[in-house]
């Protein structure tokens, strides 16, 4: 049988198309490997940023959380901080939860906070401080004023130390905020507002040594929160006599006016007081806080002092005078001191202005102040040493670890 | 006699079969070319030394900045940027900062070094440096409020990358 012979007919087309898709399949599968591992590495880094960003949101919350607490209760009641915590909150419009809890006393807070995101998981400590209004020496919103030859430095109301670290400054940006007249002395770190230049804040014709340079946050300043106290209502008058206020005398009065060259309010014991209106020191008078006494005065009204008159604190501790500005906007604050004045000022909407015969020892925190005398500041750093109960003091991040 | 008919292709099937192939061919290569391009490039945007050093550094930036202080003892800028200062605590109970991380350039390297602070608050020899990256182009850090931003241009050879990464200082 004749073998039906086909000639074989040899071609390439088949061969180099398979080759192409093979090497095109290889490529192609190396591309997506990379592109999977990329996006694998992407997806690991951002969950990364993410849970710590969620666990940045617990410290915050739980910060918040404390603070309100801080606000609502008169004395700070340890047994219920472990209501302060949350569990798998979840973050709005995100894939990502937070826990925390807090632990700790008074003495030192540690909030620890753990945010998740997807297989990421990160964890912050942050441990708290107490943080008191006097924090800075001086502090305002608007304007700071030196006149010639004042000076401002800090001490140690306990050790009597000098020279240690303080700070002073103003939120405000605007030009010449700051006016340090010729002669004046900063000894101190100087904060103009946030973002501003601080040459431009700053008119200064004495010496600043220390640095000025802008915030890294608005201060902000707490608002004041007036104890329940007795509703006295009466006028509180002292004129060419001794009133003498005791401990049992603490109370909401509508005003203080002591007058006359020997009108003197003189306060013995431990003496708060709410005063709705005004509280004026006439020519000469005084108010004479005695030797082991302490005074607090939170007031909605103006204290205007005329010359002569004076707040004379005894006890030689600023922190035996306080006085809160409750009156909001347009509130004047105009104290005088025959002699060295010790005492602290909080008012964050007044007009504060001291005109002192000697030395000024204490710290100032108001809308604007200005030192009327030439006299030396000595902000006494011992009232940062707030206690949680004392007013307007906040929680705030002392320390911050992360693992 | 029988005639044998031989097959073939006439010499214009063979020029239309060679053109197609030319243009199949090229295609086909042009296609490899950039795929292999594109790998290359992929691959080095993941894998390559540049893009590891600035995974580094940005983990050791954020790593410091973001637990040191801002008023206590904020950082310190060197002239035009080329250095930072940031100090942190080393103990919760620390009364207040007494660490330091310092980074600086050396030559085409990143570094960056650790150490304590005395009680004055002044920088003491460092105890530990490491080199973060090498092939640095330039670095500029910068502060504004509670934030510092770091801007490093790492260059080697024909392989480029500018990393920007900023982090907020959370201790007091």
């Amino acid at each position: 049988m004749r073998k039906n012979h086909t000639p074989s007919t040899k071609g390439f087309v088949l061969p180099v198309t398979v080759g192409i898709i093979v090497i095109l399949v290889l490529l192609g599968t190396g591309l997506l490997a990379l592109g999977f591992t990329s996006r694998v590495q992407a997806i690991r880094h951002s969950e990364d940023i993410y849970a710590r960003a969620a666990a940045d949101s617990g410290v915050t919350h739980a910060l918040f959380l404390m603070n309100k607490k801080l606000d609502e209760e008169l004395v700070w009641d340890n047994s219920t901080l472990n209501l302060i915590f949350a569990s798998n909150e979840h973050l709005d419009n995100s894939n990502e939860y937070y826990s925390f809890k807090v632990t700790g006393d008074p003495s030192g807070f540690l909030i620890t906070s753990t945010g998740i995101s997807g297989h990421a998981s990160r964890t912050i400590y942050g441990n708290t401080r107490i943080k008191s209004i006097f924090d800075y020496g001086i502090v305002v919103k608007t304007d700071l004023v030196m006149s010639p030859n004042s000076s401002i430095d800090s001490y140690n109301s306990t050790t009597g130390e000098t020279g240690l670290p303080m700070l002073i400054g103003t939120n405000s940006t605007d030009e010449n905020s700051i006016i340090v007249q010729p002669g004046a002395v900063i000894n101190a770190n100087v904060h103009v507002g946030v973002g501003s230049d601080p040459a431009s804040v700053v008119s200064n014709s004495g010496d600043i040594n220390g640095e000025v340079e802008p915030m890294p946050h608005e201060y902000e300043f707490p608002p004041i929160v007036i104890p329940p106290l007795t509703e006295i209502d009466t006028k509180i008058e002292a004129k060419n006599v001794t009133y003498t206020l005791n401990s049992g005398d603490s109370g909401r009065y509508n005003s203080i006016d002591v007058s006359q060259a020997n009108g003197v309010l003189e306060i013995n014991g431990d003496v708060v007081l709410y005063v709705t209106e005004d509280i004026s020191l006439g020519n000469g008078s005084e108010i004479k806080i005695t030797v082991g006494s302490s005074l607090i005065v939170y007031l909605d009204g103006d204290f205007m002092g005329d010359n002569g008159s004076g707040v004379t604190n005894e006890t030689a501790t600023p922190a035996n005078f306080k006085l809160y500005g409750t009156g909001g906007e347009g509130q004047i604050i105009d104290l005088k001191a025959k002699d060295e004045f010790y005492g602290a000022v909080y008012a964050p909407d007044a007009e504060l202005s001291l005109k002192a015969g000697a030395n000024i020892y204490g710290a100032f925190i108001g809308e604007s102040f200005e030192i009327k005398s030439e006299t030396s500041f000595y902000y006494d750093i011992t009232l940062k040493n707030s206690l949680i109960d004392d007013v307007g003091t906040r929680l705030i991040i002392r320390n911050w670890r992360e693992i | 006699m029988k005639i044998k008919q031989i097959k073939g292709f006439s010499l214009i099937e063979l020029m239309v079969c060679v053109g197609i192939m030319s243009i199949m061919i090229l295609g086909a290569g042009t296609v490899l070319v950039h795929n292999q391009k594109g790998w290359n490039q992929m691959y080095k945007r993941v894998h390559s030394g540049i893009v590891a050093d600035g995974y580094v550094c940005k983990k050791a930036f954020d790593g410091v900045v973001r637990k040191s202080s801002v008023l206590v003892k904020g950082p310190d800028v060197g002239v035009g940027g080329n250095s930072l200062n940031v100090f942190y605590y080393s103990d919760p109970s620390s009364t207040a900062p007494d660490r330091y991380a310092s980074f600086y350039t050396a030559g085409s390297k990143l570094q960056v070094s650790y150490g304590q602070l005395d009680s004055l608050g002044a920088i003491l020899t460092a105890n530990r440096t490491e080199t973060l990256a090498d092939n640095v182009e330039s670095v500029v850090f910068s502060t504004a409020g509670t934030s510092t931003k770091m801007t490093l241009a790492l260059k080697n050879g024909s392989e480029a990358i500018t990393l920007t990464t900023s982090a907020i200082m959370h201790s007091e």
